[in-house]
């Protein structure tokens, strides 16, 4: 058996604004184009904080999962919202591809 | 094509099918390697191949457990399970709208009121702004084979994605209690089912770019020696831990088909997904 925390968690309240803002990326085109034009424009009207911010902004996927943000949020946050998808390449890039590696 | 003949008193399962559902799966969003090109076609052709298959059967009625990905719902109101009652609904991937399909009403009400009496608590939507991949994609392929028969669409999310879940022993409940309303019901409706998602992969987590393709041959192998059961005692932690989080709708098609093995149509471990399409076998 392999031992690790739950993987598509809850999603914790203090990351409601980070959520919202996943969640309009995911399912909207066209609010995706408004990000990508002014992503700063778009999370000020969220009501990010500065800090929220920065963290969308990274792209830090890895980042976002040790802090807690649900994954399919991640997702969007990371790829979506930039317009492109995780390939081989860009994974590698991002420091995805992280082992499970503990067994007991 | 309708089966005539044997005089036809009840709602019907006439089969099932599950298979991926990943975006990746209607459109390669990169660039891949020849090989990677090619299965994923082989992969496709698997859902054609259900669709031709459903066409075989007489379905009219394709009922879908999925697992919402936070694209139709919110953390605003998210549901663990939800029918749609609807009269039709949009299908998109990513939010853009690419079908537009006709349900069925009368048979999910009856749905609905039978599993809130069976002690499922699902919830309904008559309305609904779109669903996305987890429903859009295997439907998309399986409709091609399906061709011109009338068919209609009816989504069921229950939640495997967004944590606490509905438990995997709870959705092959949910696939029973389903066959038992239908079996009572009066309608004729002929109906296919699929569960959608899986096999292995960790979608927006580090761990991306992994699979576990012992834990998909283990569920696999399961699934053909017909031990249903004994497979949704797992839990989300082993289910985590394995990239099979979605496993869930798997089981409540399979208990919905009153499955006893499984032809695995293709099992094909790839970098990002372990990707597989069974055929329940009854």
């Amino acid at each position: 058996m392999i031992e690790v925390p739950v993987v598509f968690r809850y999603p914790p309240l203090k990351h409601i604004r980070i959520h919202k803002l996943g969640y309009m990326v995911f399912r909207d085109p066209k609010f995706r184009e408004a990000f990508m034009q002014d992503p700063k424009k778009v999370m000020d009207e969220l009501g990010l904080t500065k800090e929220e911010q920065d963290l969308v902004l990274s792209r830090d996927g890895v980042r976002m999962y040790d802090l807690g943000v649900q994954p399919y949020i991640i997702f969007a946050l990371v790829w979506q919202a930039f317009g492109e998808w995780p390939s081989r390449e860009q994974i590698a890039k991002l420091g995805y591809g992280r082992r499970i590696t503990e067994k007991s | 094509m309708r089966h005539h003949g044997a005089a036809i008193d009840m709602a019907k399962i006439v089969g099932g099918a599950a298979g991926p559902h990943s975006p990746v799966v209607y459109k390669l969003p990169w660039p891949e390697s020849p090989e990677y090109v090619s299965n994923m076609e082989r992969l496709r052709q698997c859902y054609v191949e259900v669709g031709r298959r459903m066409r075989e059967l007489g379905a009219d009625t394709l009922l879908v457990f999925g697992a919402d990905h936070v694209q139709t719902f919110w953390f605003g109101s998210f549901p663990q399970m939800m029918l749609f009652t609807g009269e039709e609904a949009d299908y998109a991937v990513g939010g853009n709208k690419l079908m537009r399909l006709k349900a069925n009403p009368e048979l999910a009400e009856e749905l609905l009121f039978g599993l809130v009496d069976e002690g499922f608590d699902v919830g309904f939507s008559q309305e609904i702004e779109f669903f996305d991949h987890p429903f859009t994609v295997p439907v998309y392929w399986i409709l091609k084979g399906v061709g011109d028969a009338d068919v209609r669409v009816v989504p069921f999310h229950v939640n495997t994605n967004v944590h606490p879940r509905v438990k995997p022993k709870r959705c092959y409940e949910l696939g029973r209690a389903v066959r038992r309303v239908l079996e009572r019901s009066k309608r004729a409706d002929r109906v296919f089912v699929i569960g959608t998602g899986g096999l292995s992969h960790y979608p927006g987590t580090p761990y991306y770019g992994t699979i576990d393709e012992e834990a998909d041959r283990y569920i696999l192998e399961m699934m053909k020696q017909g031990k249903f059961s004994e497979l949704s005692d797992v839990g989300y932690d082993w289910l985590d831990a394995t990239g099979n989080h979605e496993l869930g709708s798997w089981l409540a098609a399979a208990g919905a088909v009153d499955a006893r093995s499984v032809e695995v149509m293709i099992y094909w471990p790839a970098w990002n997904n372990g990707y597989s399409v069974v055929w329940f076998v009854r």
